[in-house]
Order: structure tokens, then C-alpha cells, then sequence
């Protein structure tokens, strides 16, 4: 993955894209990976470096030097090779996934229980990952759903999703980190903030993370959004890879 | 050493120059919308150029000073009584311990700038001042509220050469250099986009919507990032400006960038004012 092209996208800039990427989990972690080291490394010619749809966009702080920054990136292509900088994490995030919780489930499959409790079953099993954010802040596009779970938009926006929510839209699963209009489909909640400017670390899952949702009983929901309410805690971190 | 908001104005915000380095969480940047008036109310004091200051949107604020400090105006034109008595924007006013500063309708132009020696010392998070809710508690000036100043010296700041402001407000034509998408839009699309005028629809510190003559298109694009200044060509055939605190990924195709200093021009322009926007590659 060493060809590259860099885009010009107004005075200060660059879209860097790769030859050949394909939307799989290795490859987003690369990208993740590499994005973050370009950060740490060209901290101070990039007031941003982020990644959106299989691109890493690098903001720069003055206009762009097209010259400079393409030598940056060879630079940082060999020696991001030759270390080990994945420090993505696996998260264990508890969801409530009854009809309380899940507004949208019943019309998605008709009623039909059965189906409801498959697809639950299959989503639950599925790790997956963070593309990208976007959209508000702490809203993680998290990648990894096959063909079968994915879900269209919904045809009309609702004007208030609440916050916690899990939501799917398009190939894209992803939790509203606060309450706001959203178009994709409710299928669970979590107590779980995703952005939280009060806690110690308002951010918990960073580019790159995975998650795996737990199913957990509406009972077991309100007691856990109780818990949450007085101490903001983190969820289970399962591993460090 | 403070000042207290006794009435907070249509819509007035605090803004230092931005926060970066949280994009890649989808925090948007924020920051003042008018970056020109924004940086020239601060040199009028000699202030640190990212110094925060109060964002004022259609009118501006009653305040009063519990501390002598010294402000600068500069930005939409906008009526401005020390004590009941007029003063003049885009010159460093002393203000004494109970002085009330009390602000008008902006007349010219959307956006005035208030700044305050030394900037407002506000707290920080996630190292920016400016107001964006849920980052920051409010996403407004509150009344009542009460904003720390740094401490009053008594040297004058050098009397700088104003430029002209004589753009705010009039602005017809915008310059843009094409969007990394305008490859993928018809040729229609491209030719009308630099030569039809486009009218100033709703606008808010996320964006600016302009309505023209464009077709429904479906082109339909993965999620791309999006910063301040780009131009985005809806399905419903309206564009879509991001501002300053606007979304960091959008998923219509991105046609154009506003180039430089634009978007201070645009920030400064009405609700069904014509625009039209010309194009350099």
C-alpha cells in the first residue's frame, strides 16, 4: 500500500488516497494507524489530520506547501512501516436491544420476532470498528457490518434520536452521542456517552477501536443508566492489541 | 477583574481563533465566522491574534465592566453607547469600573467583533474558548453571565492604519477554486454553477444554504471531510456552505472552495442577498 496521490482540496488541504484500498478491517487500521502517527510526527504543520471514507484529509496550518507535505508522507510511509503504533483497543459496550429501546426493529422486519432476535443475535456477534468520525462530536462510523445487516436510511429524518441510541445507516452502525435529528435506523440504547465534556476523558473510543455490543435486558438497561448518571464510567475495555 | 452580561444580544458567542486537533473526533473547529473583522478588532488593541472575543450576530450586547479594561469594535456596522454616550468602532475605548457599553442593531453587515484587552480569559475546553454546544456548557452568551478579563495596562496600543471595511456587507461575487468532486457532477451542473446568481437561503454558524436554478441530482458520495468554505451540491439541487462550526464530514459532492478570505464575506451577508461565484483552478 505505497502508491499515493495527493489531492488539492482549497489552500490548505491535502487529501492523501491510496491505490487499491479496499473497506476491510486491516486496511482501515492502517490508515487509522498511519493517520495517527502523521499527526503526532507533522504536529506542527497539520492543525488536523483525519480520516473520512478510506481517505486521511491533512489540514494544514498555513496554505500548503504541495512539495513539502508530499515528501512528509514518504518520510512517514517508511518509518511507519519498519514500527508497531496500533494501540487500538477492543470495547465492551452493553446495549439494550428490546422494543423499549428499539424503535425502528418492528417495522424493519414486520413484526416478526424471529427475525428480530436473528438479526440482534448476528449484530451482537459482529466486532466492529471505527472508520471515522463525523457528523457531531464523539459520532463514531463504525465499520465491519456484512451485506446482511445493513440497513437503509430511514426515507423521513426523525427531529430527536436520543442520545445513547444505536443506530444503523447504509453499511454504517454508530451511537448518537447526544440527542439530535438522525436518519438512520434505531435498533438499540446504551447509558454509554460517547462524548462527554464533564468526564476525565470526554472521548473514550478513538480511530481505529473496535467494539462489540452486549446485549443487555431493558431491567439491567435502566439500572446500568442509573449507575451512569452518578459516576460516568467507562465500559469494559476487553483487550489492548 | 470582569465583565457582566446584562443583555446578551440576538445571538453572541464567544470566539477565539478555533479548536483544532479534535476533528478527527468530529469536533467542528468553530471560531469566529468573519476571521478579517475578528483579527482586526484584536490588532486594534495589540492583543494576541487568537485572543476570544464576543461574536455578536444582527445586534450586539449590553455590558457592564466590574474592572478597567479597554475594548476595540470592528465588523458589521453597529451602533455602540460608553455610558449613553456614542463611541466609535475600530478604536481602542477605554472603559472604567462601572462603565455600561451598550450595543445596537448591526445596520451594515451581520457580524460584529467585540474584543477586550488581553482577550477574554473564559475557561478552555479541549483547548479552544469557543462557544459549541455540547463541547461547551452554552452555546450562547447567557444573561447574567460574568467573563474574567486579563489585567488593564495602561499603555495605549499603537495606533495602527484601518483598512477599508468598506467590503462588509456588499459583497456580489465570490472566488472559488473547484472542489475535489466537481469532476463528478455534469457538465450542466458545472457550467451553471459559474455563471447563475444563487440566493442567501437560511443561514447559522454551521452553514449557509443558497438557492439558484439547479436540478435534483442523485450522485450520492461516501462520506467525505468537509471544512469551513466548502461548497456542497445538495440532492434538492441547493448548495451547502460549511461554516465555521460546521460538520467535519458531509456526503453530498464537494463543487467548490471558497478561496482565502471568503467566507469573512459571506459570513457578512444576508438572508436573500444574490450571489454569484467566480472561478479561478
Amino acid at each position: 500500500m505505497k502508491t499515493f496521490e495527493l489531492v488539492p482540496f482549497g489552500e490548505k488541504t491535502l487529501i492523501l488516497r491510496f491505490d487499491d484500498v479496499q473497506e476491510q478491517p486491516e486496511t482501515i487500521h492502517w490508515l487509522n494507524g498511519f493517520a495517527a502517527f502523521l499527526r503526532s510526527k507533522f504536529s506542527k504543520t497539520f492543525e488536523d489530520v483525519l480520516l473520512s471514507h478510506l481517505e486521511i484529509n491533512l489540514v494544514s496550518k498555513k496554505n500548503t506547501d504541495f512539495k513539502k507535505v508530499e515528501k512528509q508522507v514518504r518520510l512517514a510511509l517508511t518509518e511507519y512501516n519498519n514500527i508497531d503504533v496500533d494501540t487500538a483497543c477492543v470495547w465492551e459496550i452493553p446495549a439494550c436491544f428490546d422494543a423499549e429501546c428499539a424503535p425502528d426493529l418492528d417495522e424493519l422486519f414486520g413484526g416478526d420476532q424471529n427475525k428480530i432476535d436473528t438479526y440482534i443475535q448476528a449484530f451482537t456477534a459482529q466486532e466492529l470498528y471505527v472508520h471515522f468520525f463525523g457528523f457531531l462530536p464523539g459520532f463514531a462510523y463504525l465499520g465491519g457490518l456484512p451485506k446482511e445487516l445493513q440497513m437503509p436510511r430511514k426515507a423521513h429524518p426523525r427531529l430527536a434520536v436520543p442520545k445513547g441510541a444505536v443506530a444503523v445507516g447504509g453499511s454504517y452502525a454508530a451511537v448518537y452521542p447526544q440527542q439530535s435529528p438522525g436518519g438512520w435506523q434505531l435498533i438499540g440504547q446504551t447509558p454509554f456517552v460517547f462524548f462527554d465534556r464533564n468526564r476525565m476523558i470526554p472521548f473514550f473510543l478513538k480511530p481505529g477501536d473496535r467494539i462489540r455490543f452486549k446485549p443487555i435486558s431493558f431491567l439491567e438497561y435502566q439500572q446500568l443508566d442509573r449507575d451512569y448518571q452518578k459516576a460516568s464510567f467507562l465500559p469494559q475495555k476487553i483487550e489492548n492489541k | 477583574m470582569s465583565v457582566q452580561v446584562i443583555h446578551t444580544g440576538f445571538y453572541t458567542t464567544i470566539q477565539d481563533s478555533g479548536r483544532t486537533g479534535y476533528r478527527h473526533w468530529g469536533v467542528p473547529v468553530s471560531g469566529p465566522m468573519d476571521c478579517e473583522s475578528f483579527a482586526l478588532a484584536n490588532a486594534l488593541l495589540d492583543n494576541f491574534e487568537k485572543a476570544a472575543v464576543l461574536e455578536c450576530t444582527i445586534s450586539g450586547p449590553t455590558l457592564l465592566f466590574n474592572a478597567p479594561t479597554r475594548v476595540a469594535v470592528a465588523g458589521g456596522l453597529i451602533e455602540i453607547r460608553l455610558n449613553g454616550v456614542e463611541v466609535e468602532m475600530c478604536k481602542a475605548i477605554d472603559c472604567d469600573l462601572g462603565t455600561i457599553l451598550e450595543f445596537g442593531k448591526i445596520t451594515k453587515g451581520v457580524r460584529s467583533y467585540i474584543a477586550f484587552e488581553g482577550g477574554l480569559a473564559t475557561p478552555k475546553t479541549l483547548g479552544s474558548r469557543s462557544q459549541y454546544f455540547p463541547v461547551t456548557e452554552y452555546k450562547k452568551l447567557q444573561k447574567g453571565m460574568v467573563l474574567p478579563l486579563r489585567p488593564h495596562t495602561t499603555a495605549l496600543p499603537k495606533i495602527m492604519q484601518v483598512p477599508s471595511t468598506n467590503w462588509i456587507g456588499t459583497t456580489e461575487t465570490l472566488n472559488v477554486l473547484k472542489g475535489p468532486d466537481w469532476g463528478r457532477i455534469s457538465e450542466q451542473h458545472q457550467t451553471q454553477l459559474l455563471s447563475e446568481n444563487f440566493s442567501i437561503g437560511s443561514n447559522d454558524r454551521m452553514g449557509y444554504q443558497l438557492k439558484g436554478a439547479l436540478s435534483k441530482n442523485n450522485y450520492g458520495l461516501p462520506s467525505s471531510f468537509v471544512l469551513p468554505g466548502t461548497v456542497q451540491l445538495t440532492p434538492e439541487g441547493t448548495l451547502l456552505v460549511a461554516m465555521a462550526d460546521g460538520q467535519v464530514t458531509g456526503g453530498y459532492p464537494r463543487v467548490f472552495m471558497l478561496s482565502g478570505n471568503e467566507v469573512s464575506k459571506l459570513a457578512q451577508l444576508r438572508t436573500g442577498k444574490t450571489i454569484r461565484f467566480e472561478g479561478c483552478d
